[in-house]
């Protein structure tokens, strides 16, 4: 495999990314990720879904370690070698395998200088933090330095999701600061690499990865606490300026969300109560924290004429989107009650994807061969081209309309009567989250 | 190809939308600070001969505004997040991070 190839497969996969995540945010920087052996670690949330996103994000094509069961699925399984994927046997798919094929190949990569992906936590979680760090990640890097592999640093990589099995989520991508294996060994103070089998040496670097990771990844304790400390962040953000848009950022929010949970107690739990106070009276009162914020004097009302062209595109995207929703309403519906299935998030996350694909394009198929049939072959080849176009436009539409819908709601100013006890929950929250920073 | 003899509703609910959004598209993309030139072109003539394109295209341009593209960001949200962060990592003294925020927080109400 040429680097060329994968850096189109890279470009296929970042365009694909782009109509699968709404917004993709990248915070930290990656300018010197660009050459040098570097073992990427993620925390794993959405199953292929992470896989994807870290492809768009970092600055080359990454060689994922994956569970050897992708290698079983015809074409998925020449994919994932065409990609360079590394193959990783675990017990549960079956047992007697051993990974020293991987471990060998992993070594050689790094050997090459490339960027290799892994999931350290081994599963895909449910929670809105991450298991513990298995031992993988050290022992890999450990065995390639002790193999002569000079200048590794392990890069740590938070995902977080707005809506994790949701398509068209937001999404931020949070890479920390790279830790320089050669000096970390140094420090340790042995004048040998340590190699894969030093048992202290690999449980140290996992604690030492498991850190690094916490800090990126989203490691909230579970989803109320989520909502509430963005509802704090949003408030920082709003005290500061208007958001320039309906929304705020979802980077910004969930980046000083993170923070403020990493406040300590007592003043950490303080502002989780203050703000699920806050947000629940916000959501009583049908308003946001924009409006009071401008009711307050905080913030200035922003002028954009951003909304006009969002409302004449969905005017103008209207027709096309209902013959979207007309055409492929069997398949909307069949997603949608798949995402209301009630099972692992993760699960739900490789499920949904792969269904729509099947259903819309089994719609397609259908649609084309029927229009084939009635009004002729040349119909049919219209048809073919027109089909994408109305499924976009509907989700173009509908996104758009969320979003003017979302800007009428923050701008709607609360009753004269509910105002002072907002305004108080705000200035106390506030009070207590700048005083935190 | 355009005008000729199709019915009224057609012309209303198809045509003119179509040509609509094929103009916003091209001013859009003209407008992109992010993108290389050829790949402007790529899209102007793709979006031209592929009218499915067009609301591709929609998806999948990143929803945010013309400056945010344009490369770092240096508007109040961003710089705010970064002080917060350097401070918490210790690369940013408690004197500096405090007269940050305070110009933050007060540029708010005295600027548009």
């Amino acid at each position: 495999m040429t680097s060329d190839r994968r850096g189109v497969l890279q470009r296929i996969i970042r365009f694909l990314a782009n109509l699968v995540y709404r917004d993709i945010d990248v915070a930290g920087t990656t300018a010197d990720l660009r050459s040098g052996p570097i073992l990427a670690v993620s925390n794993h949330f959405g199953g292929l879904a992470d896989g994807v996103l870290l492809v768009d994000s970092l600055p080359r094509m990454p060689r994922v370690v994956a569970r050897d069961v992708i290698w079983r699925v015809p074409v998925v399984g020449r994919l994932a070698t065409a990609l360079g994927g590394i193959p990783v046997h675990k017990p549960q798919d079956g047992a007697g395998k051993s990974n020293d094929q991987m471990f060998a190949t992993a070594y050689r990569a790094l050997g090459d200088g490339d960027l290799v992906l892994i999931f350290p936590e081994g599963v895909t979680m449910d929670a809105p933090h991450m298991a513990q760090v298995r031992t993988g990640a050290a022992r890999m890097v450990l065995g390639a330095q002790a193999s002569g592999v000079a200048g590794i640093r392990v890069l740590p990589v938070g995902v977080h999701y707005e809506d994790k099995a949701g398509f068209r989520s937001r999404v931020l991508v949070n890479i920390g600061d790279p830790i320089e294996l050669d000096r970390w060994s140094a420090t340790r103070g042995a004048g040998t690499p340590p190699g894969a089998d030093d048992r202290d040496a690999v449980d140290d670097l996992t604690e030492v990865i498991d850190g690094a990771l916490r800090h990126v990844a989203p490691d909230f304790p579970d989803w109320p606490t989520v909502e509430a400390l963005q509802q704090a962040g949003e408030v920082l953000l709003q005290d500061v300026a208007p958001a320039p848009q309906a929304q705020l950022r979802y980077g910004d929010v969930e980046l000083l969300a993170a923070r403020l949970h990493r406040v300590q107690a007592p003043a950490g739990p303080a502002i989780v109560s203050a703000a699920q106070e806050y947000r629940a009276a916000l959501r009583s009162a049908g308003t946001s924290d924009k409006a009071v914020a401008i009711s307050l004097g905080a913030v200035r009302r922003g002028r954009s004429w951003r909304w006009l062209r969002d409302l004449f595109l969905v005017l103008v995207l209207l027709p096309f989107a209902v013959a979207g929703l007309l055409a492929t309403l069997i398949p909307v519906l069949v997603v949608g009650l798949v995402s209301k299935l009630r099972v692992a998030p993760a699960v739900r996350a490789t499920l949904v994807p792969g269904v729509a694909l099947l259903m819309f394009g089994a719609e397609w198929a259908w649609l084309m061969w029927s229009l084939g049939r009635s009004d002729g072959w040349d119909a049919s080849a219209v048809g073919v081209l027109l089909f994408p176009f109305f499924v976009a436009a509907m989700f173009v539409t509908a996104e758009l309309s969320a979003l003017l819908w979302h800007r009428w709601r923050a701008r709607r100013a609360p009753s004269a009567a509910q105002l002072p006890h907002l305004q108080q929950l705000r200035g106390r929250l506030a009070e207590l989250a700048w005083g935190a920073l | 190809v355009i005008w000729t003899d199709l019915p009224l509703a057609v012309v209303l609910l198809v045509q003119v939308p179509l040509i609509l959004i094929w103009l916003v598209v091209l001013v859009d993309l003209v407008r992109r600070p992010d993108l290389p030139v050829w790949r402007k072109l790529l899209w102007m003539v793709g979006c031209t001969i592929l009218i499915p394109l067009l609301a591709v295209y929609l998806l999948v341009r990143p929803q945010r505004a013309r400056g945010e593209l344009a490369g770092p960001r240096s508007d109040p949200h961003s710089r705010l997040v970064e002080a917060v962060l350097d401070h918490e990592a210790g690369l940013l003294g408690e004197d500096r991070f405090g007269r940050i925020v305070g110009e933050l927080r007060t540029g708010s109400r005295s600027s548009p």
